[in-house]
């Protein structure tokens, strides 16, 4: 739309007068084009990252990384006997393990201040986009950490109760023929388990698989109390049926989509990182006092700086996620294929998080050359 | 302290270094306590037989670089990633040779048969010359007899002479 800047311009003076109008305005000047939606870290809303003073960290006489010593709650035990009896003694102990800090980096940027300047006739800040976003890209980073160590958790648990050794493998056609593994910390759901095409097409959620997924915990002396789902995961729930919803649940879902925080009483946790999450991989979880402890040695630092012409800049963070209860985490498949290191159909590259250079993938093809219309400058 | 097996003689801040991902046979031996622990000093050249960037205890046939990481630091245990000196150019001192027939000048190349504490590790032999197919990762300039035990070697190459 061709609008004259005698006519825009005054309008848009006239708006700046007008506090409801700026916040649109706003919007409406941005130069630079979005490509996906950042989201805030997942892992944060499982386990709140708590930050750790120097004082608190432990040294090492062999090295110079710092650790900390996180202690877990002693075993007791209880006997009945006779008057006359006496129970075992036992010198108490309380187990300790010891976590480690990662850094998380952004990479480092750098751009000839001279070449900085074509972004600033574009009203594009690019150096202040970069900052923003390399918070997001850390915090991706550390979810994929917890997703994989998630994943580690739930099948060794796989492996012991089925016997210790290698993880089993579980898909659709195994367990329709009675030849599936015990499922102890890793289920497929009410559609999948019977789905022998053996895919990894993602089955609807249904509110039959929210309760497969917390009886694993719940069996344990343990509470579910948080389920990680992905957002087209989440966007079947709209189809859940009356009788699971109830009619008057169902007719507002069917109008707004699923609005309630809990589902059965479980809080959940949307991400819309099917890089790091993969559509049809659904984690449940315990409180975090029972799970583990996700620490930061420093605040989200930021370094720029401009040696002779060159501006460069760099953001990174020190963090230690430990999960330390292997039992407090469970997984629900809502695909048939395998998912674990048998890859028995071959398809797990596409269940597991993409390697950390490969995830936050650019939606844009622009350095393909597609947009449309496409016009050719130089 | 743990013995220190690698001094870098430059400051780390100008030399390229990458954190590497392992591959599964040598993650097995990032622990301290594992049947061969990795140490500072040792190199590592890339496993051509994964189709990912994996890398693992150098040879001698592929270019190889030095881990910069002291035994027992346990960030490879969580990433299962080594900080590897990728440049070039700069001086180290280095306990990881095999000193016979090392003198001063001479090219010196990755063996993965240097015997440290009783176990094999990846280490600078001498190399050879123009016969030796394998990869040239530096120069010796000073010898260990007048070095504190260490060698001290110019990071030249990789490159091979023939």
């Amino acid at each position: 739309m061709n609008i004259p800047a005698t006519v825009f311009n005054p309008r848009l003076f006239a708006a700046l007068g007008d506090n409801n109008a700026k916040t649109k305005l706003a919007q409406q000047g941005q130069a630079w084009i979005r490509d996906k939606i950042q989201e805030e870290s997942f892992t944060t809303k499982i386990i709140p990252k708590e930050p750790i003073a120097p004082a608190d960290i432990q040294v090492s006489t062999e090295h110079d990384h710092p650790l900390v010593i996180i202690p877990l709650e002693p075993e007791t035990r209880a006997v009945t006997m006779s008057f006359r009896g006496a129970p075992d003694v036992k010198m108490i102990s309380a187990p300790r393990i010891a976590a480690a800090f990662v850094v998380v980096s952004s990479e480092m940027y750098e751009k000839p201040q001279q070449e900085l300047i074509v972004y600033q006739k574009t009203n594009t800040p690019v150096t202040k986009l970069i900052e923003d976003s390399t918070v997001y890209t850390i915090q991706a980073i550390e979810d994929r950490e917890m997703t994989m160590h998630s994943e580690s958790c739930v099948q060794a648990m796989q492996s012991e109760a089925n016997g210790g050794g290698a993880v089993p493998a579980l898909f659709g056609s195994s367990i329709v023929g009675g030849t599936g593994p015990v499922e102890y910390s890793v289920r497929k759901s009410e559609l999948a388990r019977v789905d022998i095409a053996d895919t990894t097409y993602s089955w609807p959620f249904q509110l039959s698989d929210k309760v497969s997924l917390v009886r694993m915990i719940d069996a344990r002396r343990l509470r579910t109390e948080t389920m990680l789902i992905t957002e087209p995961d989440f966007d079947t729930w709209v189809q859940m049926p009356a009788q699971d919803l109830g009619d008057g649940l169902k007719s507002e879902t069917a109008a707004s989509g699923y609005t309630k925080n809990e589902l059965g009483g479980l809080k959940y946790v949307r991400t819309n990182k099917t890089d790091i999450v993969r559509p049809g991989n659904v984690y449940g979880f315990t409180a975090a006092e029972f799970l583990g402890k996700y620490y930061r040695l420093e605040d989200t630092q930021f370094y720029i700086d401009r040696i002779a012409q060159m501006v460069k800049w760099q953001s990174w963070e020190s963090v230690s996620l430990t999960l330390v209860n292997v039992q407090s985490i469970c997984k629900l498949e809502l695909y048939s294929a395998d998912a674990t290191v048998n890859d028995t159909q071959t398809v797990r590259t596409s269940l597991i998080p993409l390697e950390e250079a490969q995830i936050t993938p650019t939606n844009n093809r622009v350095a393909s050359g597609v947009w449309y219309p496409r016009v050719v400058s130089y | 302290m743990a013995t220190e097996y690698f001094v870098l003689l430059e400051s780390l801040d100008l030399c390229c270094r990458r954190p590497k991902t392992l591959n599964a046979t040598t993650q097995a031996s990032v622990p301290p306590n594992s049947a061969n622990p990795l140490i500072m000093g040792e190199w590592f050249d890339i496993d051509a037989t994964v189709a990912s960037e994996q890398w693992k205890r150098a040879t001698g046939a592929l270019p190889a670089f030095p881990y910069y990481l002291p035994m027992g630091e346990p960030t490879p245990q969580i990433t299962h990633k080594i900080p590897l000196l990728l440049g070039n150019g700069y001086e180290f001192d280095t306990k990881v040779f095999t000193a016979a027939g090392i003198t001063i000048g001479a090219p010196v190349k990755v063996s993965a048969a240097v015997m440290v504490g009783g176990l094999a590790k990846s280490g600078l032999i001498l190399h050879t010359g123009a016969a030796d197919a394998d990869f040239v990762q530096g120069h010796c300039v000073r010898l260990a007899a007048n070095n504190n035990g260490f060698l001290r070697v110019h990071r030249m190459g990789p490159y091979r002479i023939a």
